[in-house]
């Protein structure tokens, strides 16, 4: 059982606070967040988002008695992790393989962010034109 | 063209972003430094009308304000940038193959990231360890160093952003993509 309830904080694509059941430093979440922050859902063929199903090589690591292991689907997701269990903060990276689709694969991966207004754009609604992608910063 | 500003204020980019005509967007979850393995900027990447990276991260300025600093001018990159728009064809630096990063600075996002949250949510002490977690484990990446001085009270433009400089260059300047060869 977990020892612990709290809000954490969880940093995916977005920042959201997640009611998180710790187990030491295993972060347990609810199987509606756990969709909610990487976008796939547990079921009995595996991890699956829409019709596609990742088969787990260890349920077991997955399961808790008080819901899914949050770093474990990550793992299984191949999506880097960071647990500070003791802050109350997990952060889950995008996986290795969207970034290999852009310097093997050199299909520019799509990306959410904000204009200057604060609304969520993506980089894709400028697709069908050749165009510069240019990072710059205020540092 | 579309500008990303690699920053977690907006308000620091508005005023960057007076007077531009395309598009300007904010990328405070640093999704480009994870995704295209950005590790400075300015880094600009050429996408075609189908998404294709045509020619990958390369460190090209908008203009010659640093040329004396970086040996680098604009003229020849935005003559390139023209015979591609027009013609189709690619310099032969198209080809060069953006390594992937390594498993610290693939870590080291994730504490900047962390970071940068706790900050905002007023949690200095978690946001400091966190901080020097990440310059630890990616001490020549200027997405995470250097980004890290506005939040820390640290001037990005004075002394640290100078040793920084000297530590990247000591490391043989590991930028992540095409450097133009200097005159």
């Amino acid at each position: 059982m977990a020892e612990t309830t709290g809000s954490t904080t969880v940093i995916a694509e977005d920042a959201t606070s997640v009611d998180v059941a710790w187990d030491g430093e295993r972060p347990i979440v609810d199987p509606a967040a756990l969709t909610a922050i990487v976008g796939w859902e547990l079921k009995p063929e595996g991890l699956c988002r829409d019709d596609v199903c990742v088969p787990l090589a260890d349920r077991s690591a997955v399961e808790h008695a008080d819901g899914i292991d949050l770093g474990a689907v990550a793992h299984a997701l191949g999506r880097p992790v960071l647990v500070d269990a003791d802050a109350r903060m997990v952060a889950v990276g995008a996986p290795a393989a969207d970034r290999q689709q852009a310097l093997v694969g050199r299909q520019a991966p799509d990306a959410t962010l904000l204009d200057l207004e604060g609304t969520q754009r993506r980089l894709s609604e400028w697709s069908g034109t050749r165009r510069l992608l240019v990072a710059f910063s205020s540092w | 063209m579309i500008a990303v500003a690699i920053d977690e204020n907006v308000a620091a980019v508005a005023p960057l972003a007076e007077g531009i005509t395309y598009p300007v967007l904010v990328d405070t979850e640093h999704r480009l430094p994870e995704l295209y393995a950005v590790n400075n900027v300015p880094t600009v990447v050429w996408i075609d009308e189908h998404d294709r990276i045509v020619r990958p991260n390369a460190n090209e300025f908008g203009s010659d304000m640093f040329t004396e600093f970086t040996g680098i001018r604009c003229a020849d990159h935005m003559e390139q940038v023209r015979t591609w728009i027009r013609e189709g064809s690619v310099p032969d630096d198209a080809g060069y193959e953006v390594p992937d990063l390594d498993a610290d600075e693939i870590d080291a996002r994730l504490h900047f990231r962390v970071a940068v949250h706790a900050r905002r949510a007023g949690r200095d002490d978690v946001a400091e360890q966190h901080f020097d977690r990440a310059k630890a484990l990616a001490p020549h990446d200027f997405t995470i160093v250097r980004a890290a001085m506005p939040l820390t009270g640290v001037d990005p433009f004075g002394p640290a952003f100078f040793e920084l400089y000297g530590v990247f260059e000591a490391a043989g300047s590991p930028y992540r993509g095409i450097r133009r060869p200097r005159d």
